[in-house]
């Protein structure tokens, strides 16, 4: 097993250094900085010293060599727009992005996993029939039409929660790092608390539906699966209550690939956030990228770009562990 | 064109011969009739745009802007008063375009890269399939607004940008498919009567390895159209006055309050295509080989 990790750990590094790569061509190819920088009214001369002084006229390998040795010390560039150094940005915005995705994870998966169970043990009930329907259209649904969708209902129509935003700003809340929901727990602070699971509820479900829809759709099909299998019958046969057999017998089995697919979707959550971010006004690293996008700001675009892919890496990488961890069958070839 | 038709012969030949057997089991399977009627809808209202729709989709009428749906405008109007129905019909042309387009971009890149890999094996196989990760190390969407910052906004860009995005996912299916195959004693006997590598890539590995692949470029469609219809939404995609429907929940979402319809209805569409596609690939699925699990 640990020459297994450490193999996949070795593995990391050459993809790393491939997105790197296509990061550094990124930045490269997409316009001279020294005019962004500068504007237009700038001389040839202060364009040139600009340049130099960016070492934009040594060979392209050495600029990247550069640009990989001051990555690899934390030193991603400064923002264009607001000369604020972007890995300080960047990881500034992190932990809003962490808390929203880990907050639509776990609806996702609690709700999924339910409702999967109740369908496939009910199967072709009027429940199993309405909630695959949904699941379905879940996973159809755009995001970002999702949110503006509840935006509508939830905020406007009925005034049940707030519109847009992380915190009530006249709660005078200011936490000192970014895991807003952590740190009110931690200072005992239930009405900042309270405050914030309201602002938090309708981004992370938006973002959550499909997800929610994947995890609902395996469970149902996965513990059918297990249901059918020949150890569910013996535990029948014992005399065991349906609730023993499903909940300690087949579902141990049955929620293996759940796992994966709950693993995989922390990925997909981490891209979804990019959009459900914009509309509701959620100042994390997505809404930081299109911002930057929409200013033109390439350095930041690409320090984000490069702090989500590291992160996306890495929980795909737990995911294969945890999953190889899980089932035993599986071997660490 | 002969000559065209001689190469695609044995794609053709394969196509024809799966067509009967996964025709009967896919009729049997409603949701995927009804997701694939709907898709061919879908074709008629892209075709026949200029016929279906009431009005041009780009012709301004400020007295009735701002209208809920009513008899003359069922859908209601825009900010400049066109024609909301109008607008989500002329969509249907760009949204199946960007999907097709874009599919088959990452179609033909893919299988050609998953082809080679899988058949050649050894360090080709290695070096194709790291760089096929470190495309897959980014996030999807990420990844595309990168691309869409060096190409510019445009829907054309976009198509190239999704086609990019996703050519991995095909190339690892290609891959693990022709790897299965590859071991088949057919295969042997075409090598051991000397046909050249790509010849039997052509005729016999890829023929045979078409049901994964039509799965995939089905359910690939339905992706294509959201991530263009996301780029949209984010100003990267299809840009004013084009009638895309990313682009018009954009614009739409500014008068959420007063006239929540400019948002309603293109989303409603975008997901009504995307879930007929769905439920055509995963009915495809079952009916193009029973065991096949994508």
């Amino acid at each position: 097993m640990s020459t297994y990790i450490a193999r996949r750990l070795l593995m990391l590094i050459p993809v790393m250094l491939g997105v790197s790569i296509v990061v550094f061509i990124v930045l490269t190819i997409t316009g001279d900085p020294a005019l962004v920088i500068l504007g237009q009214h700038a001389t040839a001369q202060q364009q040139e010293a600009l340049r130099q002084s960016l070492g934009l006229n040594d060979p392209i390998w050495t600029q990247y060599g550069h640009f990989l040795w001051r990555a690899l010390h934390g030193d991603l560039g400064r923002s264009w727009l607001t000369e604020t150094p972007v890995a300080e940005e960047v990881l500034a915005r992190f932990p809003h992005t962490i808390e929203l995705t880990m907050v639509a994870m776990v609806i996702a998966t609690i709700i999924g996993v339910i409702v999967g169970i109740i369908s496939a043990v009910r199967q072709y009930s009027w429940f199993d029939h309405v909630s695959m329907v949904g699941a379905l259209i879940g996973v159809s649904t755009p995001i970002f039409w999702l949110g503006l969708i509840f935006i509508s209902i939830f905020s406007m129509k009925l005034g049940w929660l707030p519109v847009a935003g992380r915190v009530d700003l006249t709660l005078g809340f200011e936490p000192k790092s970014g895991f807003y929901i952590l740190e009110a727990i931690r200072l005992h602070n239930w009405v900042a608390l309270k405050d914030l699971v309201k602002h938090i509820i309708l981004p992370a479900t938006a973002l959550a539906a499909y997800s929610m829809g994947l995890v609902a759709r395996m469970t149902r099909s996965s513990l059918l699966e297990t249901i059918r299998q020949d150890y569910v019958r013996t535990a029948r046969a014992k005399g065991l209550g349906e609730r023993v057999v499903v909940v300690k017998h087949a579902l141990k089995n049955a929620l293996i690939p759940v796992i994966t697919v709950v693993g995989l979707q922390f990925g997909y959550l981490l891209s979804g956030a990019v959009l459900t971010e914009t509309i509701f006004g959620w100042p994390g690293v997505g809404s930081l990228a299109v911002n930057a996008v929409q200013n033109a700001d390439m350095p930041l675009v690409e320090g984000c770009v490069l702090l989500v892919s590291l992160v996306f890496v890495f929980v795909n990488l737990v995911v294969d562990l945890l999953y190889a961890f899980a089932d035993p069958r599986i071997r660490y070839s | 064109m002969k000559k065209l038709l001689v190469i695609l012969k044995p794609l053709y030949a394969k196509a024809v011969q799966l067509w009967r057997p996964t025709w009967r089991r896919l009729k049997k399977h409603k949701l995927a009739v009804a997701g694939g009627a709907f898709f061919v809808f879908l074709i008629f209202l892209a075709v026949f745009a200029s016929v279906v729709a009431p009005y041009s989709p780009y012709s301004a009428d400020f007295e009735h802007a701002y209208e809920g749906p009513s008899l003359s405008h069922p859908l209601g109007t825009d900010e400049i008063g066109r024609d909301l129905l109008s607008r989500i019909i002329y969509g249907t042309r760009l949204s199946l375009a960007v999907g097709v387009i874009s599919v088959a971009l990452a179609l033909v890149i893919g299988v050609f890269l998953g082809a080679v890999a899988g058949y050649f094996g050894g360090q080709v196989d290695n070096l194709i399939m790291r760089a096929m990760d470190i495309l897959l190390a980014f996030p999807a969407i990420l990844l595309a607004i990168a691309i869409m910052v060096i190409l510019g906004p445009g829907l054309e860009k976009a198509m190239v940008a999704i086609g990019i995005v996703t050519i991995p996912g095909y190339a690892r299916i290609v891959r693990g498919s022709v790897l299965s195959v590859k071991e088949n004693e057919y295969i042997e006997a075409a090598r051991a009567i000397g046909l050249p590598s790509w010849g039997i890539i052509w005729r016999h590995v890829l023929p045979n390895i078409m049901a994964p692949i039509i799965v995939r470029s089905t359910l690939g469609v339905s992706e294509a159209i959201l991530d263009a219809a996301a780029l949209g939404f984010l100003g990267l995609g299809a840009q004013a006055p084009k009638a895309e429907w990313g682009l018009m929940l954009s614009r739409g979402k500014a008068y959420l309050y007063s006239s929540p319809h400019l948002v309603y209805f293109p989303g409603i569409m975008i997901t009504l295509t995307v879930l007929s596609l769905n439920l055509f690939g995963d009915g495809l699925r079952d009916a193009l080989d029973p065991r096949l699990k994508v």
